[in-house]
């Protein structure tokens, strides 16, 4: 796989909602390998992960997961983001384990995977936790790019 | 160099001291080492060697000698693992004995227990608690003047079953295993064994230094969970200061919340060096890239994603050539390696940067286990030289034990159930332990499950290959 | 591939087996060494690598003697730095008695051409300041500023590189089985590794050297001691010489890099191949050293470790012919094999080379042991 040499996964290996369920708001892991772990599936409320032997990678289910995050916030390896398309803007709720916090309202660069500068992102919610989970707002087509957050200070 | 926010960490610093570094007067406090105070004063340079090349710590954790230093007229004290103390003078370059050496006559204190326990980090830890469960009297002793071993560094959340805490930081993990044990066992901290011997009886030789007690212990069994140590790789300049152990980074920012440098080069794309690098971008360092010489990323594809998303470059094929520098760490040259492992010319790069860390693996601790005469054999799946053992964590010897890294490289997770596993199966031959078939039998479960994946491979590979080991020389012995 | 004939086979590659290669080779012998470790991993990459000549007989004294003279020019000789160091030994007098052997025995040192003195205790913090003679309980000391140290591992790579260069050659990890005997002449070594014709055979095995005797049918009345030795942490060289007591059994010397190396009899001394290190060894070197040189007691011990000497009845080793022809015996050193080394390996190649020897060793053959036992006093360990 070539994501074991980059340490950048290919879009094309996800496994994508329909648009429906993008619009409800949906989890998206990006968890691929077979790790001995399982919190994610522990603590859904929905039952939406899928995962028979601890090592399996999560396999969420978009008709049951409702977006709550929670998978997100628990997630040791960082690893679940919810998604949610609506109109031309896409929001992302993402762990954040940086400093400095950002505030509600506050306008941050948005990274993609690599860690590149993809454009402006706005902070919609923040929910502190054992992870913080911060939800932006970005262009619709960035929905799939962006994995992360730069806060200037 | 002091980390002032942290997003994960509050250093609740104590009473601010002062302390003498080779005449000069510096400021410290309470509850640090000497070597995290010298740091956070920008004092790299510990020492020379006797050819006159600057020394600087290696690992941290007092298993290297390249942080020894004379302290208050000591020589060699290790200043890693040492605390510095208000008015305490601290030198390097000094060998001399000292005119009026402060010697103190030990005090001797002889213990007599049912089960000794070496080493307290997560194997340890649960050893103790599960003793105490049995009603088993135990010691747990440990050189650090903390509890948790290498938990106590682990900012970061466990993979693993929920049960053993996976979501949850290691520090948090390491918090909860502390206190149930130190509520439950006796603990000697700051104490280190020095050795076995064989009196009839298992015989610990161990010692506090710092409060200068000289401890005789005769106990029934004892686990060996002293952990591991830090590998180190051959490059140009691999001894110069600022150039570290994975570990001793990973204590200075995450213990004493003390920066290595601003930025820094990281060897090797395991677990480790994965999380040791998102661990010094959440400190505030600057992390210019991570070297590693296999053709693929050696750790999880999600620590490695985590830091890839904030910009840090993985170069596999790659390997350090150079660390160069006057007195201390200035840059690093790395270089590609092709198919056979050899370096592609013209592919050097130069990266500027103030330390280097060595993240290339660990290698059990086994000497103090040797000495019992336990089989010791060169397994190189395990990581090194281990002492063969059954499934109940018994060596060749009767009534010695290991558990955890000290085994078998592997993780905290496993090490806890090993811990248990050996506690249990030593409890219940010196005394039946209730409901022991059903108890053993869950932990065996456990610890099959947590191997059962493909990154569970090679643990599982070197476990089998020292149960067989072990069997052969025992079967030979006993009958 | 193994080399399956040789003129010499020698079984041991310590101290005296890999000198002896050197001596035999440069005498265009074709020489192979066997052992079933590697080169010092008996007693002589264990041992204290100390280098005295004050002895208390003649014989001793000269053999050390010619051998300090071959330690001063061997680093030239084998293009190899051994380590030698010429810090002197002192010997420690505690009471009148010692006094008198002291007198004696310098008396008799000196004639043989020795640079020996009797010190008192004034002189003794001189030499060596960290020593509190009280606590010594000696009243004075003798002095031979000449004795010394080298490098046991050095000396023994040494020897080994430079007979290599001559052309013998070295089996490591070979274990020597058989010894075949026919007619009372040797033909043969069976290793687990082949066997290898030749007509002679020297057995340098060291504490193993009765099972190597016995494999020719030869019985040897040496015995195994575990021996203790302990090395501290390095500290700044404050001393030269060798300081040891024949009463209380103590040796110690810093070495080159710093350490204190010494030992002392453990309360649980044991006869037998016993490798395990007691804890009242530590304690009571230690509770030595301190009583020695009371700063000592600041610093850490790093390493303990057991080695054994080859005793035999006299304390003196077994060298030369014996009723098997070409059965050499190379072997029975007690504590003192390395410092006469150089001597012996070029007395045992004289004779296997059928040459004149510089000095006689019919007196240390084993036939001795047929008529009455002297004991050599100086001895400590
Ligand atoms: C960067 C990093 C990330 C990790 N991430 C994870 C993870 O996500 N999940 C996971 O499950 N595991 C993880 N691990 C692994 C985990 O930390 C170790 O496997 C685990 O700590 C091993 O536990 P242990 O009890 O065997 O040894 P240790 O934790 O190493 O403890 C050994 C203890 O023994 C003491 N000791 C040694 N010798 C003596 C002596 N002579 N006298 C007295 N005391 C002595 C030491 O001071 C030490 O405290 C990680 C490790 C590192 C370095
Ligand atoms: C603690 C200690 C301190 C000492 N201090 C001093 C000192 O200060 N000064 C001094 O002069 N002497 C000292 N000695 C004594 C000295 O070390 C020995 O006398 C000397 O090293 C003997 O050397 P060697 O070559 O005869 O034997 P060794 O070094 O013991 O070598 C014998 C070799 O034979 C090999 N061998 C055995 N059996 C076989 C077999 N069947 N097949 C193949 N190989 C075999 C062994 O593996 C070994 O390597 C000390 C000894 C000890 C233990
Ligand atoms: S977002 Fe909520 S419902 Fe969806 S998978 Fe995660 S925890 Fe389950
Ligand atoms: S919690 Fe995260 S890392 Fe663990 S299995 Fe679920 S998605 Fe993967």
């Amino acid at each position: 796989m070539k994501y074991e040499k980059t340490g950048v996964i290919d879009i094309s290996q996800l496994k994508m909602p329909n648009e429906k369920q993008l619009k409800k708001g949906v989890a998206i892991t990006e968890c691929l390998q077979p790790i001995p772990c399982n919190p994610c599936k522990e603590v859904c409320p929905t039952d939406a992960i899928k995962m028979e032997n601890i090592n399996d990678p999560p396999d969420i289910d978009y008709d049951k997961c409702i977006g709550c995050a929670l998978c997100v916030e628990v997630c040791p390896g960082l690893a679940m983001f919810v998604v949610r398309v609506r109109d031309d803007k896409a929001m992302i709720s993402l762990p954040y384990e940086m400093l400095p916090m950002p505030e509600r309202g506050q306008i941050v660069k948005a990274l993609d995977r690599e860690g590149k500068i993809v454009g402006n992102a706005v902070v919609k919610a923040i929910k502190h936790g054992r992870t913080n989970v911060i939800t932006i707002e970005v262009d619709k087509n960035l929905a799939m790019v962006v994995r992360n957050i730069k806060v200037e200070k | 160099m002091r980390i002032e926010e942290h997003p994960i960490l509050k250093f609740e610093r104590e009473r601010k001291i002062n302390f003498y570094f080779n005449g000069i007067k510096m400021e410290a406090y309470e509850g640090e080492t000497i070597a995290s105070a010298l740091h956070a004063n920008g004092i790299k340079v510990l020492s020379h060697s006797r050819k006159g090349r600057a020394r600087g710590f290696f690992c941290g954790i007092g298993k290297c000698s390249s942080c020894l230093m004379t302290v208050n007229g000591t020589p060699n004290v290790r200043t890693c693992i040492t605390m510095v103390k208000d008015g305490m003078i601290v030198e390097g370059d000094k060998y001399d004995l000292p005119e009026s050496f402060p010697y103190r006559k030990p005090i001797k204190e002889k213990i007599d227990v049912s089960m000794a326990i070496v080493g307290a980090g997560p194997a340890g830890l649960a050893a103790a608690i599960e003793s105490a469960e049995n009603g088993i009297d135990a010691i747990l002793i440990d050189e650090n003047p903390r509890l948790g071993g290498q938990l106590i560094k682990q900012t970061h959340k466990f993979f693993g079953s929920s049960r053993e805490g996976a979501g949850k930081r290691g520090i948090e993990i390491a918090k909860e295993l502390e206190e149930e044990a130190t509520k439950k066992a006796k603990i000697l901290l700051n104490t280190s064994v020095i050795g076995y011997y064989d009196k009839g009886y298992h015989f610990l030789v161990a010692a506090n230094q710092m409060d200068g007690i000289l401890y005789e212990i005769k106990a029934k069994k004892i686990i060996f969970s002293t952990g591991a140590q830090e590998n180190m790789l051959v490059f140009e300049g691999n001894d110069l200061p600022g150039v570290y152990g994975a570990g001793g980074v990973q204590t200075l920012t995450n213990v004493y919340g003390v920066k290595p440098g601003n930025s820094g080069v990281i060897i090797g794309a395991g677990n480790v060096g994965l999380i040791l690098s998102y661990q010094l971008l959440q400190a505030g360092v600057d992390v210019k890239a991570i070297v590693e010489a296999m053709p693929k990323i050696g750790g999880y594809f999600v620590h490695a994603a985590k830091v890839r998303r904030n910009g840090v470059p993985i170069y596999t094929r790659h390997t350090i050539k150079e660390a160069y520098g006057k007195d201390r760490v200035e840059g690093a040259k790395i270089v590609a390696l092709d198919e056979k492992w050899n370096t592609i010319e013209g592919s050097e790069k130069d990266i500027k940067c103030d330390f280097i860390a060595v993240s290339v693996g660990l290698t059990p601790s086994t000497r103090l286990v040797q000495q019992t005469g336990a089989k010791i054999k060169f397994i190189s799946a395990a990581g090194g030289w281990v002492a063969l053992h059954n499934e109940y964590m018994e060596t060749t010897k009767d009534g010695i034990y290991v558990a955890g890294d000290a085994s078998n490289i592997e993780e905290a997770s496993t090490a806890i159930i090993e811990g248990k596993i050996a506690s249990l199966h030593a409890s219940n031959s010196l005394k039946k332990v209730h409901g022991y078939d059903k108890k053993m039998k869950e932990y065996m479960k456990r610890l099959e499950e947590l191997r059962s994946g493909i990154f569970g491979e090679r643990a599982k590979f070197a476990k089998n290959k020292i149960y067989e080991e072990y069997y052969e020389i025992r079967e030979n012995r006993r009958y | 591939m193994m080399k399956n004939n040789a003129d010499v086979v020698i079984i041991g590659a310590g101290i005296n087996g890999c000198a002896l290669a050197y001596e035999l080779s440069k005498r265009g012998k074709d020489v192979i060494v066997l052992d079933r470790r590697h080169i010092a991993a008996g007693a002589t990459g264990r041992c204290g690598a100390g280098i005295r000549q004050q002895w208390s007989t003649k014989e001793n004294a000269i053999l050390a003697k010619k051998s300090v003279e071959i330690f001063e020019n061997l680093s030239n000789e084998l293009n190899y730095d051994i380590g030698f160091r010429q810090g002197g030994y002192l010997i420690a007098i505690h009471d009148e008695n010692d006094m008198q052997q002291a007198k004696k025995n310098v008396e008799m040192q000196k004639s043989i051409g020795l640079d020996v003195r009797i010190i008192d205790a004034d002189e003794i913090k001189e030499i060596v300041p960290i020593l509190e003679p009280k606590g010594m309980e000696a009243i004075g000391a003798t002095f031979c500023p000449t004795d010394g140290h080298a490098d046991p591992f050095k000396t023994a790579y040494g020897y080994a590189m430079a007979a290599i260069k001559q052309g013998a050659r070295f089996y490591k990890f070979t274990e020597v089985k058989k010894i075949r005997v026919k007619d009372n002449e040797i033909k043969s070594v069976v290793t687990d590794r082949g066997e290898i014709k030749t007509g002679v055979v020297v057995n340098a095995a060291g504490a193993w050297s009765k099972q190597v005797a016995k494999m020719a049918g030869i019985e040897l009345p040496n015995k195994p001691v575990r021996k203790e030795a302990l090395v501290t942490e390095p500290i700044k060289r404050i001393f030269d010489a060798m300081v040891i007591s024949f009463r209380h059994g103590i040796y110690f010397s810093q070495m080159e890099e710093g350490q204190i190396l010494g030992g002392i009899p453990s309360p649980e001394e044991k006869t037998g191949y016993h490798t395990e290190p007691t804890f009242s060894f530590l304690q009571r070197m230690a509770y030595m050293l301190g009583k020695y040189a009371p700063v000592l007691k600041s610093i850490n011990v790093m390493r303990q470790w057991t080695g054994y000497y080859d005793v035999t009845p006299d304390a003196l080793p077994i060298l030369g012919k014996t009723s098997i022809e070409g059965f050499i015996q190379c072997n029975g050193f007690s504590g003192h094999g390395f410092m006469i080394s150089p001597m012996v390996a070029r007395l045992l190649a004289q004779l296997i080379n059928d040459e004149k020897l510089d000095l006689p060793i019919e007196r240390l053959s084993i036939n001795r042991f047929k008529g009455k036992v002297f004991k050599e006093k100086s001895v400590v360990g």
